[in-house]
């Protein structure tokens, strides 16, 4: 495997292409399910589960699957690990399921995983799809759960169901529209922090070449 | 139609179909996993809810009884069901299933528990509403019927909707509703008779 994609594709959907933050992908659920912290985590890795699997099929499937039927067979695939996903949160999770089951069915429709199906499963390899998924998915789950604990601490004062005394409890927290202010101060913070992070990646680039002849004339450069 | 194009529309829906057959058949196998009778579901539930003892019986007593039928409320007819039935061992609660039709996102299922003639416990079941969280927050919708003699009930007083979630209100109250009248029916009417 070439390490260099491995590291762009796993570190990704964590930083650069956030789906979240970064490409502004499934605000619906995002914004639905993060009224509380646990919410917004199982949603998380019920999302993360169906892009592990379905990058993985489509993946596999790239060369047979004709392009003029690639968009049924995508949603084919994709609805039967969100069905999956529905089947074994009822069945063992049954609370979790009446709480967040309605969005799990909107999974199918989720830009997030037809995106990366169209564009990176259909076109990459089985294990570099199956990374893509897993960063996505880790990536779209921290989103969420930034998101959750501060709607959760501000409209029930509590973290992770754990409650805080202290604190003022603002029931507006847990509406949809403060949830949008809540994800776009968080996108702003988030992308600050990225184009820092890039913007010194960058110059430590400029600089590599330096060093490197510094290193060659004995650290002369330096 | 030439040869070539005709090849890749053949081509095209065989993939597709052996797509979902290979799903179907991943879908079969992991139903017949996580499958659950929806009767022991049912019971599962009522003892949860009501932290009451109810006792599945060997065989499906009353399934030949009407279960179907129309609710009025306020200027619509809506239609209703009652799934599952069961009285607690300790023969204080009567405990129904009941599925209101009409709602946003589909059919309503409720939860609603009956003691000394009055709803004592409303709890929402599966369903695909979005806004059902405002039902449960609101502090009169669900109050106007607990506590409230099933008699005066059947009378049908008229109920204050949920503004927002009008068809929602309609689903559950109609839900509600075919409990209240299997209750007043089969089981006062019957005890009586």
């Amino acid at each position: 495997m070439d390490k260099a994609k491995v590291r762009e594709t796993a570190l990704g959907g964590l930083l650069r292409n956030n789906p979240t933050f970064v490409l502004v992908l499934g605000t619906c659920p995002t914004i639905a399910t993060t009224t509380s912290l646990f919410n917004a985590f199982a949603m998380g890795v019920a999302t993360m589960f169906v892009l592990i699997f379905s990058n993985l099929f489509i993946s596999l499937l790239r060369r047979v699957i004709p392009d003029r039927v690639r968009i049924p067979c995508y949603i084919v695939i994709i609805s039967t690990f969100v069905i999956i996903v529905q089947m074994v949160m009822k069945r063992f999770l049954p609370d979790l399921y009446s709480s967040i089951g309605t969005f799990i069915d909107l999974i199918v429709v989720n830009c997030i995983i037809l995106a990366r199906a169209e564009s990176y499963a259909s076109c990459n390899k089985p294990l570099y799809s199956m990374l893509d998924g897993v960063s996505m998915g880790v990536g779209f789950i921290c989103a969420l759960c930034m998101i959750g604990i501060v709607r959760e601490f501000l409209a029930g004062g509590s973290f992770a169901g754990i409650a805080i005394p202290g604190f003022p409890v603002m029931d507006a927290a847990a509406s949809n529209m403060f949830g949008f202010i809540v994800f776009g101060c968080l996108m702003a913070l988030f992308n600050f922090l990225v184009q820092k992070w890039n913007a010194r990646a960058a110059r430590a680039e400029k600089a590599l070449p330096l060093a490197r002849e510094g290193a060659e004339t004995g650290g002369a450069a330096c | 139609m030439d040869r070539a194009k005709r090849r890749a529309v053949l081509q095209s829906v065989g993939v597709l179909a052996a797509i979902a057959l290979v799903c179907g058949l991943l879908l079969g196998a992991v139903n017949a996993f996580t499958w659950v009778d929806p009767r022991t579901e049912a019971y599962a539930k009522f003892a949860a809810d009501t932290g009451k003892a109810f006792t599945l019986p060997e065989d499906d007593l009353g399934a030949d009884r009407e279960t179907e039928y129309t609710v009025t409320v306020g200027s619509r007819v809506m239609t209703a069901r009652v799934e599952y039935y069961a009285l607690s061992d300790d023969g204080t609660t009567h405990a129904f299933c009941a599925v209101g039709s009409g709602g946003y996102g589909g059919d309503v299922q409720m939860y609603v528990y009956i003691s000394g003639g009055a709803i004592v416990q409303i709890v929402a079941g599966e369903n695909s509403e979005t806004f059902m969280d405002r039902l449960e927050g609101s502090a009169s919708f669900y109050a106007q019927f607990l506590n409230v003699p099933v008699e005066q009930l059947l009378q049908g007083t008229g109920v204050d909707h949920v503004s927002g979630a009008t068809r929602s209100s309609n689903a559950v109250t109609a839900a509600i509703g075919a409990a209240v009248k299997y209750y007043e029916v089969y089981l006062t009417e019957g005890a009586n008779g």
